[in-house]
């Protein structure tokens, strides 16, 4: 076959074992051309070979490259273990690729923090993040425990909910907290004494200097730097920072802008603006968002803007319908009047900006779904894509009206492994915590979907939500709604394009077509081939990120 | 303890539409010290642009030395920064959201630096009714309402007395030991704001329904002394504020706000109290 063209400096093709496209006109392939980080051609090496390229590069010969996969729902957070070390029951990855053995008892904890105390002036604080009580049997978490590993510094251990940290005395006689302390939240011993808990933000703020390092990490380089990261150790090339302020503020916005655009940095980047406030300052985040957006580039992204609309199901504070939680009368708070939600709303939509709501619970969903039928009586914008996010305890009605508008759901499908159990014991009862995340309905509806994981609320990574999706089985072993598993190549569409559909991005990255991002999720396995209980567990090697392979540095 | 004397907090709750930003409004017209608002937007605050001295990212200063913050992701974060000011206020007022149970916004009136005066919330007279009994938001009514120190009903002006008498029942049913008035915006910014220990007091010299008694001489052996005499005041009594002298010669002012009584440290001298109550 002649050449049509001449190469370019750095084409190249990748052959491969197998590619999975998602794209369904050539869903598999074996070689893929790359020019100018764009998918030039897919298909065989004589197909690519077209191009006249004749660097071949052989590397992935044993390996599957996928579409690569695209996270809509995560947070920039997930980078906070490059500065607060972790200490949480299930082992992770941090950053950086090093593996931490989980944390299994308090002793366990106290020795860590000796052994970080040890390297530590004395005065200077030490902040640790992740801990999960919940698994553990060992005693409470004082004070007391925590004054074994330092007396010299403050202590401060931020507790994987989000809602409690324990600190130690040090701590409290620094900000005198004692008995009878004025502020609810501030936890006490049977005597009187403060135990060193400090529940919720507004008892955590006591520890002035140790809260406000948490405040600030977000904002961080390294913290970015520890997200994107995590993102390409966990096979994603596009990760979504979903509802942040950068772009209230012109100095966060420039360093934002210029971490993402490094070389080193790892992935591609869609940072979502948090809509906050009431509706008398929301033409001004508009014009901001816009502003910000002109600044975008290859690697960083403002597509969509995200509204926080309810809490969380396992907190109780997710709005559902009747009958409600199985264990109280309490039925969840909305963080908006939900009269007010279309006011808020109207200019973004007028604006042509997509909008993903945060919407755990029934209610919430239909109040949400109720704001966008009227938005587009308003105003016809057929494209919108608007998108209900966890979508956990959507009724089939409301999926219905939802795929009748337009919208999208993006399902927190890990939760059926990571607290389904939860749902039905306890929160929800057998019968909605069967059909959370209803994926086989979704489909027989016709509603489109992705999924994600909340990274850090659940550890990055889709071959575990297409594993969760796929087989809907619980810690103990049960399957949890089997009516609602779905096929592997399904799930692997929810975690790409279907994914980057919701952000406005399918031109761009979700498929290996011609013309778009060259990004490829680099695959020891084939999801497809191993067993459905498998996926998992299939090893990533790294990501190729606009044509450029990018080794993770996970230590197996 | 710490020396610094601590700022005192207000938190202005209630639901949507029950005239949070018209009294926040009226708090800023009506200044007599240096108040920090913290409000959800700038947008329906109504500032005179005369007015505004400089704007930086979420912060407008005032000329007549006030501050008006918004809130952001973090209100921790806007009252940290608050105490960075190199001139502190005197008071900071908190509008909370219109869905915001006021006892979680006051929860962080105990930040070092700060102490909590109290909640007021307003209840909106011409729409309470079908707030408290709607099903997605009644609840969040209900929590607003047993939250509060001090009950305002609003916009009494625009509802028919049956329709008041009704709201002042499912009120007074959600919290019967809470001290419920009936009043103008303005005046309510009077009675929180500006209660100074003169006889022409702002709230009693333009109001009929409230009147005034200043204590002028008032002192106690201690801390513990002084509460208990603040708590036997009459039910009446809807607000207080005066600084006072214990026994060992340091003083403290007291605020009384509708049933939540605070005493703080000052270096400010005596005052005598004044007694809001009403009629």
């Amino acid at each position: 076959m002649t050449s049509t063209q001449p190469p370019h400096a750095g084409d190249v093709i990748y052959t491969a074992r197998l590619i999975r496209t998602a794209n369904p006109s050539h869903p598999t392939a074996t070689a893929i051309a790359v020019r100018h980080g764009k998918v030039l051609s897919v298909g065989t090496l004589e197909d690519c070979q077209q191009w006249g390229i004749t660097t071949i590069d052989r590397q992935f010969e044993d390996k599957v490259l996928t579409a690569g996969f695209v996270e809509a729902h995560s947070h920039v957070m997930t980078g906070m273990y490059s500065t607060f070390p972790f200490v949480g029951w299930f082992g992770r990855h941090m950053p950086d690729g090093r593996w931490v053995d989980a944390v299994k008892s308090t002793d366990e904890l106290v020795e860590r923090l000796r052994t970080i105390a040890a390297e530590k002036e004395s005065g200077s604080p030490i902040v640790v993040a992740g801990f999960d009580p919940i698994y553990l049997d060992t005693e409470r978490l004082s004070c007391h425990h925590l004054d074994e590993a330092t007396t010299q510094h403050p202590i401060f251990v931020y507790h994987a909910s989000g809602h409690l940290a324990t600190v130690n005395s040090f701590v409290l006689n620094k900000y005198d907290i004692g008995p009878n302390h004025p502020a609810p939240g501030v936890g006490y011993h049977g005597d009187g004494q403060p135990n060193g808990e400090l529940r919720e933000p507004a008892a955590m703020a006591l520890a002035r200097d140790e809260f406000r390092l948490l405040g600030r990490v977000v904002f961080a380089p390294e913290t970015l730097d520890g997200f994107g990261q995590t993102m390409r150790n966990a096979g994603i090339t596009t990760a979504t920072d979903l509802g942040n302020v950068f772009h209230n503020n012109e100095e966060v916005l420039k360093t934002v802008l210029e971490t993402t655009e490094k070389e080193s940095f790892p992935v591609r980047m869609a940072s979502v603006p948090r809509i906050l406030g009431g509706p008398d300052g929301i033409d001004e985040m508009v014009s901001r968002v816009l502003t910000a957006r002109t600044h975008s580039h290859d690697k960083m992204h403002m597509p969509v803007v995200k509204m926080v609309l309810d809490g969380s199901i396992q907190g109780f504070t997710a709005v559902v319908n009747w009958p409600g939680y199985i264990t109280g009368e309490d039925h969840g708070l909305f963080l908006f009047p939900p009269e007010q939600v279309v006011d808020l709303l109207r200019p973004f939509h007028q604006a042509g900006i997509g909008i993903h709501c945060h919407c755990n619970g029934s209610s919430t969903s239909g109040v949400f779904i109720d704001a966008i039928e009227q938005l587009l009586r308003e105003h016809a914008w057929l494209d919108h894509r608007h998108t209900i996010t966890h979508a956990q305890l959507i009724t089939h009605a409301q999926m219905r009206k939802a795929k009748n508008l337009g919208m999208s759901a993006n399902f927190f499908v890990n939760h059926v492994w990571f607290w389904g159990e939860q749902h039905r014991d306890f929160t929800v009862g057998p019968d909605r915590a069967s059909a959370m995340n209803p994926c086989a309905t979704a489909d027989r509806i016709g509603l489109q979907y992705s999924f994600h994981t909340d990274s850090p609320v659940t550890p990055a990574g889709h071959l575990h939500t297409m594993w969760a999706a796929v087989n809907r089985v619980t810690p103990h072993g049960s399957v949890l709604g089997p009516n609602e598993r779905i096929e592997v190549d399904r799930a692997f569409h929810a975690v790409t394009i279907d994914a980057a559909y919701q952000l406005h991005m399918d031109h761009l990255v979700g498929s290996l077509e011609v013309g778009k991002y060259a990004d490829m999720t680099v695959l020891e396995q084939d999801p497809y081939e191993v067993d459905a209980m498998a996926i998992r567990d299939v090893p990533v090697w790294g990501t190729i990120l606009g044509g450029i392979p990018s080794k993770s540095t996970a230590q197996r | 303890m710490t020396p610094t004397p601590r700022i005192p907090v207000l938190v202005i709750g209630g639901y949507l539409g029950a005239g949070k930003t018209t009294l926040i409004n009226n708090v800023l017209s009506s200044a007599t010290q240096r108040i920090a608002v913290v409000v959800n937007d700038f947008g329906s605050v109504n500032i005179d642009a005369s007015l505004i001295r400089e704007r930086h990212n979420d912060t407008i200063e005032l000329t007549n030395g006030c501050i008006c913050c918004a809130v952001g992701e973090s209100l921790a974060d806007v009252l940290f920064s608050i105490l960075d000011r190199t001139e502190l206020p005197e008071v900071v007022v908190i509008e909370a959201s219109g869905v915001a149970n006021p006892a979680a916004v006051a929860a962080f009136a105990h930040i070092e630096g700060f102490h909590h005066l109290g909640n007021v919330v307003l209840v909106d007279g011409t729409h309470a009714l079908e707030t408290s009994k709607d099903p997605l938001v009644g609840r969040t009514f209900s929590l607003q309402v047993q939250a509060a120190h001090l009950l305002a009903i609003t916009k009494s002006d625009e509802a028919t007395d049956s329709v008041i008498s009704e709201v002042r029942s499912i009120v007074s049913s959600l919290a019967p030991s809470t001290p419920l008035v009936l009043t103008t915006s303005a005046t309510l910014s009077s009675l929180m704001m500006n209660v100074a220990p003169h006889a022409d007091s702002a709230v009693t010299a333009t109001h009929t329904e409230f009147s005034t008694t200043t204590l002028s001489h008032v002192s106690a052996q201690d801390e513990k002394q002084l509460f208990a005499f603040l708590q036997n005041f009459p039910p009446n009594v809807v607000r207080a504020k005066g600084i006072v002298e214990l026994a060992n010669g340091d003083r403290r002012l007291v605020q009384k706000v509708g049933s939540t009584i605070s005493i703080s440290q000052t270096e400010l001298p005596t005052t005598g109290l004044v007694l809001i109550s009403l009629k």
